[in-house]
């Protein structure tokens, strides 16, 4: 445990201020409130200070800590994967190397779990800012429209071709 | 023309002179360009996967000794370094610490500088094969292999 402040200490990351009470604070200095985190207890019991903190505390205990809000939204991941990908891997010449980073593997795995929703998002990609997205591709739908194409604009081409068919694309979705 | 972002991916451009010679592309790659066929991307692939062109009859996997086999259906032959010589066309190949390759440039025959494709993005002249090696961020790694052929200047009118 570390003292931050006069009013503060932290241990493994966790943080809890003291507040003192005006009325109360005299030559003998008596704790009159505590904003912790959980880890107070255990700390209380550390130090003669915090076992008297551990007093005052108690009764408050049953007061449910306010959670943070926390909002998952799969199109920003995705967003953020490809950013870092891109960023990643631009100068990258071997193709196995780029399709082996973290960002891509992750963006695989993603799609095999959200395949309806991460497949047009790769299409989009694919049509908006061409990239390597064909590994990618084959791994979630575990089909290769581009086989036998050897060119990137061939391999362009059938996969947004096929993602049409199969009503994948985003303009057959919005056309419908 | 400098790019501070290239120079920061790497940093030894930055201390010797370099051009950027094309938009960004990624639709061919470094082993294409050295070819002199920049219209596909020659990749071996651990499985079949349309997009990516590799030569028939080359088998093998991602290293060093298959790069150069199909170098070598190009006509080049390992050499000892990437001194210029008039007359012969260079490239040098670059690995991970794996031993995986990671790019190959190519020795401007007439300059004696190196150009290169820098993966998806912009061809770039070198003066030194040195400028892109490094472990530190997206640098190529070690030059582990010259190669060469003939090669002679196209003729001027």
């Amino acid at each position: 445990m570390h003292r931050i402040t006069n009013h503060s200490f932290e241990s493994e990351g966790f943080r809890a201020h003291l507040f003192l009470s005006k009325k109360k604070r005299s030559r003998r200095t008596r704790w009159a409130y505590i904003a912790s985190s959980k880890l107070t207890t255990v700390l209380a019991e550390e130090s003669q200070t915090w076992r008297s903190v551990k007093a005052t505390h108690a009764p408050r205990q049953h007061v449910v800590p306010k959670q943070l809000a926390f909002e998952f939204s799969f199109e920003q991941m995705f967003r953020s994967l490809v950013r870092q990908w891109r960023d990643d891997t631009e100068h990258m010449s071997n193709v196995n190397k780029a399709n082996a980073h973290p960002a891509y593997q992750q963006i695989i795995g993603m799609g095999r779990v959200l395949t309806s929703q991460i497949v047009p998002l790769l299409l989009k990609e694919l049509e908006e800012r061409p990239d390597h997205w064909f590994r990618a591709l084959v791994e979630i739908t575990g089909t290769d429209p581009a086989e036998g194409q050897d060119t990137f604009e061939g391999a362009i081409s059938s996969w947004l071709d096929w993602g049409k068919r199969k009503g994948y694309s985003p303009h057959a979705r919005s056309a419908a | 023309m400098r790019d501070p972002l290239l120079e920061s991916k790497f940093p030894k451009l930055s201390s010797g002179g370099y051009s950027i010679e094309s938009r960004q592309d990624g639709s061919y790659n470094c082993v294409a360009f050295a070819i002199g066929n920049p219209t596909r991307n020659w990749q071996w692939m651990p499985y079949p996967t349309g997009g990516y062109y590799w030569p028939p009859g080359i088998e093998g996997d991602d290293t060093i000794q298959t790069w150069t086999k199909v170098f070598s259906i190009h006509g080049y032959r390992q050499c000892e370094n990437g001194d210029f010589e008039p007359g012969v066309e260079k490239i040098v190949l670059y690995t991970d610490p794996d031993g995986v390759p990671t790019h190959v440039a190519r020795q401007d025959i007439a300059r004696g500088t190196w150009i290169s494709k820098l993966g998806k993005g912009h061809d770039i002249q070198h003066d030194q094969y040195e400028a892109l090696e490094g472990f530190d961020g997206h640098e190529y790694g070690v030059a582990v292999r010259f190669m060469s052929r003939p090669r002679t200047l196209p003729a001027s009118n």
